[in-house]
């Protein structure tokens, strides 16, 4: 087994199994442009940083990814029943907990940067699940957006939103 | 030392999987560079070259009490102090809630427009969820009506309502008059339609309604209508370029126009002009019925020979309805000549059928007709005369086609007006 150690914001190792890597499109292009694959190539002496991922935030990536190990990444951009993708139970519960607060933001905008695809799709249809069948002033309320419009702009926004169905 | 700190920088604010998602990003200050700009490569470039300047502002307003807002900084993910964040889900790149509302179905994608005006900007602009979510939508009609006072409980108010013929439903939407672009902004509705007809009724056509109209169909993306009708409209305040206006954002496309019941027209309304500014080989009906022309009775709408010849020369021929206009009975005639030799190159069409009606117009007399008529060698019968219209059918010498003439004499009062006058 082929561990690879990622170095996060805060100088914090994480030895990572080399499979694992897999699912990110970021990590693994620079593995493969770096020959880190290559057998005389020493990959745990070369620690990968991610500057842009806090080392909590990348040990619940590395997290999800093992619970993911040996899912199919998607390639490409399917945006055809993106309406229709399921979250499923181990991954609801994993979201959870810090859903409205910047915790999951982080865990999303790390999914985004290392190129997580099947992560970031869970993520994004998690907080997307949370605004099913609200109007605009709740989903405003669950999620601690400022009211930017009077009354009346809110009033023909909505309007204008049902006669446009 | 430097360029790896650019580097680092940009790839905070512009995620791998970033994809050109605003090409059109504009107008709102909800889009927010300012965010972006904060705590950036650039925000510090351009914070050294004022360094000095803006630290003496700095002291002088800490000395007069004029405390500076210290920025917020923005970093997304290792700014140890984000947990401060009191809205987080603003705080993500447009990329990614672009990525969270095309999980959605059309109809919260769309509600999401009412959240605040960064949510609002990203639904109407972004191009993927333009290509997955919102999708044009196809109306049969979009009709624009005046309600009538006792309906709408004393206020002056337009009904817009579509009607979809596929899928069987109709929808409106109640905006208060004089219809004010300002105000009452359309442009992501009509960013999602695809307008078929379009039918102004029992309204005053005036510029306001024109510019009104025009400038939300300049937000469909493709603009075609295959017809327009304007029905029961008040044309007293109406200009001739009003209705030049309109034209010249639909008139193209137009298949059919109407325009029926118009009241307070005036001669230089309908023109010749108006027309020359439709494409003449599509129209398949052109109708001008039950004018009422404001002032003096017995003078008729400026539109004439010129736009039967256009026709003519198009070899096009629409289906005609003719009320107080201008044309004269030689020109009719051709018209109907015209139509039945354009019959005789068709092999496929046996029998043909054309309809033109013409009335009021001054310049048409029955008494003439039949002698034009013969002149040009057409067999012509009258197939029933009543007290204010006479029918004639019209046919070739040897066709099977025939042209239906129907032609309304200019009430009688209005000729002994004439005649006195």
């Amino acid at each position: 087994m082929v561990l690879i150690t990622l170095v996060s914001s805060d100088e914090q190792n994480f030895p990572v199994e080399r499979e694992l890597l897999k699912q990110s499109g970021t990590i693994e292009t620079l593995i493969v442009n770096m020959n880190l694959d290559d057998e005389d190539t020493d990959a745990a002496a070369m620690p990968i940083p991610l500057p842009n991922v806090k080392g909590d935030v990348l040990e619940k990536v590395i997290q999800w990814m093992e619970h993911h190990k040996g899912d199919p990444v998607k390639e490409g951009d399917n945006e055809d029943n993106n309406a229709e993708i399921v979250v499923p139970q181990w991954d609801d519960d994993f979201f959870k907990p810090a859903m409205y607060g910047s915790k999951h933001l982080e865990l999303t905008v790390a999914a985004s940067y290392l190129d997580i695809k099947n992560l970031l799709t869970l993520s994004c249809k998690a907080i997307s699940n949370t605004f099913k069948g609200k109007t605009g002033p709740q989903i405003r309320e669950e999620w601690g957006v400022p009211n930017e419009f009077t009354p009346e702009e809110e009033e023909a926004i909505r309007k204008e939103n049902e006669w446009s169905e | 030392m430097i360029s790896f700190q650019m580097e680092v920088n940009h790839l905070r604010i512009a995620p791998l999987t970033r994809k050109n998602s605003f090409p059109s990003a504009r107008k709102f200050s909800g889009l927010d560079f300012r965010k972006e700009f904060k705590g950036s490569v650039l925000e510090r470039k351009a914070k050294n070259q004022r360094g000095i300047i803006s630290a003496i502002i700095g002291r002088i307003s800490d000395w007069t009490g004029l405390s500076r807002k210290t920025p917020r900084r923005h970093n997304l993910v290792s700014d140890s102090q984000s947990d401060d964040v009191q809205c987080p889900i603003n705080e993500f790149p447009c990329e990614i809630l672009v990525e969270i509302f095309s999980k959605l179905d059309r109809t919260s994608a769309v509600k999401c427009r009412e959240v605040c005006s960064k949510w609002k900007v990203i639904v109407e602009d972004s191009t993927s969820l333009r290509e997955s979510l919102l999708t044009t939508k196809t109306l049969s009609r979009l009709c624009i009506r005046g309600v009538p006072k006792k309906e709408s409980g004393g206020k002056k108010m337009v009904e817009m309502r579509w009607i979809d013929y596929d899928t069987q439903s109709c929808k409106a939407i109640i905006i208060p008059y004089p219809l004010n672009i300002n105000t009452n902004p359309l442009f992501f509705a009509f960013s999602l339609f695809e307008i078929q007809r379009i039918i102004i009724q029992d309204l005053a056509f005036t510029d306001e309604i024109v510019h009104f109209l025009r400038t939300n169909l300049h937000s469909c993306p493709s603009l075609s209508p295959v017809q327009l009708t304007l029905n029961n409209l008040d044309f007293s305040a109406a200009k001739s370029l009003t209705l030049h206006h309109l034209l010249a954002a639909v008139g193209k496309s137009l298949e059919v126009i109407e325009i029926q019941s118009a009241y307070g027209i005036r001669p230089l309304d309908f023109t010749d002009a108006h027309v020359s500014q439709l494409d003449v080989n599509k129209i398949r009906r052109l109708v001008v019925d039950k004018i009422r022309l404001s002032g003096c009775t017995n003078r008729s709408l400026l539109l004439g020979d010129h736009s039967l010849r256009l026709f003519i020369s198009a070899n096009n021929f629409p289906t005609l309805v003719l009320d107080r206009c201008n044309v004269t009975t030689a020109v009719v005639c051709d018209y109907s000549q015209e139509w039945l030799d354009s019959a005789q190159f068709d092999e496929n069409a046996v029998h043909r059928h054309q309809v033109c009606t013409v009335k009021r117009c001054h310049r048409v007399k029955a008494s003439h007709f039949e002698d034009e008529c013969s002149k040009r060698r057409l067999n012509c019968r009258r197939s029933s005369v009543t007290r204010t219209t006479t029918i004639y059918n019209i046919q070739s010498e040897h066709g099977h086609d025939e042209f239906t003439f129907a032609l309304c004499p200019v009430p009688v009062e209005e000729k002994k007006e004439e005649m006195t006058n």
